[in-house]
C-alpha cells in the first residue's frame, strides 16, 4: 500500500507524484492539496489512531497534521520521502497530543484498537470473531505503549522496520527489540488462540 | 551452530529466536524458515516458537485500525480547506506562518507593479515609465483598516502607559509620606487604609521545605535527538525552590550521552486546582522518597532507553541481549551506594551469570552497584508502564 503511493499509482492507475502535487500545491494549486489530502487521509488516521487510540481524537489529529502540512509544505527539503515527512508530522502531533493529555493529568477514552475484518459469514462465526476481536484488543492494550505502537505500525499498519522507526524517531534497533518484546508477550496472551 | 553437533546450542536458539520476532511478517518467515531449517527440524522449541509467531500473525493479519466516520473521510479536504480560509479571513489569519497561499498573494501583489520599458518614439525617453496598476483589492481593504487602527492603537497605548505611570507615582509617593511620618513619630497610623498585598498563593502554601503530591514524568532526550517520556508516576513532593518547574541531570552512561529532565505537574484527579495553578506557575520539587532512595541515571531514563543501553552493553561483552528487566537504577541516599532495582519479582539469586556480567558492566560507569532490590511485577507496571 505504501509502495503504491510512493509510486504514485492510485487505483491501478498513473497519477502525479507525491512530490509533483506537491510542488503544485507550493504553486498555489488547492486541488493539488486536496489530491493529496484524499490520498493520504488512511494512512494518516490510522497512524494516529494507533498512538491515542479513539476515533474522534485521531480524526482530530488527522485534520491537523494536514493543517500543517497546508502551512509547512514549503519547507519540506526533499531530505527525505513525502510519505516518511507526512507520517512523521502526523505521529509527533499524536504523541505531543498525549504529551500534553500526560501533562494536564487527563486520560483519553481508549476504544478498542483493532477491528477483525468481517468477512466471515453466519451468526455462530460472527460470535467467533467478536470473540477473537475482544481478546486480540486486550492483548494489545497489555502491552507498553511503545510496544504496542511499534507493533501497530510494522503488523497492522504494515510499515518496514526502516519506516517505523524514522516516524517514532527511534532507532531501527529499538524498533526491531520492542517487536520482539511485543511478539513474546502476544503469544503469552493469546497462547490458547495461537 | 556446527554441522553434527548433536546437542542444540542455546546461544543458537536465542538467536534464532530473536531473528524470527525481528523478521516476522507472514512473507520474511517463510525466507527464514529456509534459512534456520536444519535447526528448526532439530529443535522442538525453536519449531515451537516459529508455529505460535506465524499463527499468531495470521490473526493479526486479519485485524485493521478501527476506521473512521464514512462523513470524515468524505469530507477532510473540503473541511480543512474551510479551516484556513476561516482563519486566513480573520485578522489573526496574519499571525499564520507564511504558508504557500501567502506567497501566492504576495507573488499576485508584485505583479501589480509593473516596469514598461520604452519601446519605439518612447525610446527617446531615458528612464523607463513606472506604471502603478489598480492595487490589490485585499491590500487595498488593509491600508483602509489601517488608517484608523494605527492611531487609535497608538493613543491608547499612550494613555494606558500614562494611566500606569500615574498609579505608581501616587502609591510610591503615599508609601514614602506613611513610612516617612512613622519614622520621624514613631507611631504607627492604624486608621491608615491597609497596604493591598499581593497574593501570595505559592509561599503561602508551598513555601521551601513543604509537600506537595504530584505527578512527576521523566522525560528523557539522548544525543541522536529522541525524546522518550516515561509513564508518570504521582507521588510526595518537596517544594525546594518556587523559581522552575523543573530540574534537568546530564551525564554518560554505557556510552549513552544523555540529558534527563523531570517536569512537574499535579493531578487533577487528587489535588484542587489551586494547587494545580501553583505548580504550573513554576515550582522546583524533589521526590520525597518513600523508602531512601533516590532515582538518578537509570531511573531518569525511560525503560526503553535503558534497554538500549543494555542491549548496547550486551554487544560489549559480545552476547545476547537478555530481557532481565533492569529498569530501575538508584543511589541510597544514606550512604551514596549504588542500587539496582529489577522489575518483574527477579529476587538477586535468579539472575544468571551473564546476566550478572549485564550489570556489572552497565553499572561500573557509576562505580558499580552495591545490592539489587526486587520489586513486584505490579509496582514495576506502576512505575515504568511494564518491562
Amino acid at each position: 500500500m505504501c509502495q503504491k503511493y510512493r509510486e504514485g499509482q492510485v487505483n491501478g492507475e498513473t497519477s502525479e507524484s507525491d512530490e509533483e502535487l506537491l510542488e503544485r500545491f507550493i504553486s498555489g494549486n488547492e486541488e493539488a492539496f486536496a489530491k493529496i489530502v484524499e490520498r493520504h487521509q488512511t494512512r494518516v488516521y490510522n497512524i494516529s489512531y494507533g498512538i491515542v487510540r479513539n476515533r474522534t481524537i485521531a480524526e482530530d489529529i488527522t485534520e491537523e497534521t494536514f493543517i500543517k502540512l497546508f502551512l509547512k509544505a514549503h519547507t519540506f527539503k526533499g531530505l527525505s520521502k513525502f510519505t516518511t515527512w507526512l507520517h512523521s508530522i502526523a505521529a509527533n502531533t499524536a504523541k505531543n497530543y498525549l504529551k500534553t493529555l500526560k501533562r494536564r493529568s487527563l486520560e483519553v477514552n481508549i476504544e478498542d484498537i483493532v477491528e477483525i475484518k468481517d468477512n466471515i459469514v453466519g451468526p455462530e462465526k460472527n460470535t467467533e470473531a467478536t470473540i477473537l476481536n475482544e481478546r486480540i484488543n486486550q492483548a494489545l492494550r497489555k502491552l507498553p505503549d511503545r510496544q504496542r505502537e511499534v507493533f501497530i505500525m510494522r503488523h497492522i499498519n504494515g510499515f518496514t522496520v526502516k519506516e517505523t522507526a524514522e516516524m517514532l524517531d527511534i532507532s531501527s534497533g529499538a524498533v526491531k527489540a520492542n517487536l520482539s518484546f511485543a511478539l513474546s508477550k502476544l503469544r503469552d496472551l493469546l497462547d490458547d488462540l495461537i | 551452530m556446527k554441522e553434527g553437533d548433536k546437542d542444540i546450542d542455546r546461544m543458537d536458539c536465542e538467536y534464532i529466536r530473536s531473528l524470527i520476532d525481528e523478521g516476522a511478517n507472514t512473507d520474511t518467515l517463510n525466507d527464514i524458515e529456509q534459512h534456520i531449517g536444519e535447526h528448526i527440524k532439530k529443535c522442538p522449541v525453536c519449531r515451537e516458537h516459529l508455529k505460535k509467531t506465524r499463527n499468531l500473525l495470521a490473526i493479526i493479519k486479519e485485524a485493521k485500525i478501527k476506521s473512521p466516520r464514512a462523513d470524515f473521510i468524505s469530507d477532510l479536504s473540503t473541511s480543512i480547506l474551510k479551516r484556513i480560509h476561516s482563519i486566513k479571513e480573520t485578522n489573526f489569519g496574519e499571525l499564520i506562518e507564511k504558508s504557500p497561499r501567502k506567497v501566492k498573494e504576495e507573488k499576485e501583489v508584485k505583479k501589480d507593479i509593473e516596469v514598461i520599458e520604452p519601446k519605439g518614439i518612447e525610446e527617446k525617453t531615458e528612464k523607463p515609465v513606472i506604471k502603478v496598476k489598480e492595487l490589490h483589492p485585499s491590500k487595498v481593504k488593509k491600508m483602509g483598516w489601517l488608517k484608523w487602527a494605527v492611531p487609535l492603537a497608538a493613543c491608547i497605548i499612550t494613555i494606558s502607559i500614562i494611566i500606569t505611570l500615574n498609579k505608581s507615582w501616587k502609591a510610591e509617593k503615599e508609601e514614602g509620606l506613611i513610612a516617612m511620618e512613622e519614622k520621624e513619630t514613631g507611631v504607627v497610623d492604624m486608621t491608615a487604609p491597609p497596604k493591598k498585598e499581593e497574593p501570595e498563593l505559592i509561599e503561602e502554601k508551598y513555601e521551601k521545605g513543604g509537600e506537595i503530591e504530584a505527578t512527576a514524568m521523566r522525560e528523557k532526550e539522548v544525543v541522536e535527538g529522541r525524546t522518550i517520556t516515561s509513564p508518570a508516576v504521582t507521588r510526595r513532593f518537596k517544594v525546594i525552590s518556587d523559581e522552575v518547574s523543573s530540574e534537568s541531570e546530564s551525564g554518560v552512561l554505557a556510552g549513552h550521552e544523555f540529558e534527563a529532565k523531570r517536569e512537574v505537574s499535579v493531578s487533577e484527579t487528587t489535588k484542587p486546582a489551586r494547587e494545580m495553578i501553583a505548580v504550573e506557575t513554576g515550582i522546583e520539587v524533589e521526590m520525597k522518597n518513600p523508602d531512601p532512595l533516590i532515582p538518578i541515571n537509570l531511573g531518569m531514563l525511560d525503560p526503553q532507553v535503558a534497554s538500549d543501553i543494555l542491549t548496547e552493553v550486551a554487544e560489549n561483552i559480545g552476547e545476547e541481549e537478555k530481557d532481565i528487566g533492569i529498569s530501575y537504577f538508584t543511589r541510597s541516599k544514606e550512604d551514596g551506594d549504588y542500587v539496582l532495582v529489577i522489575g518483574g519479582g527477579i529476587t538477586e539469586s535468579e539472575l544468571s551469570d551473564i546476566e550478572y556480567a549485564i550489570i556489572k558492566e552497565m553499572t561500573k560507569e557509576a562505580g558499580g552497584y552495591r545490592y539489587i532490590k526486587a520489586i513486584e511485577e505490579e509496582e514495576a507496571e506502576d512505575l515504568f508502564g511494564g518491562i
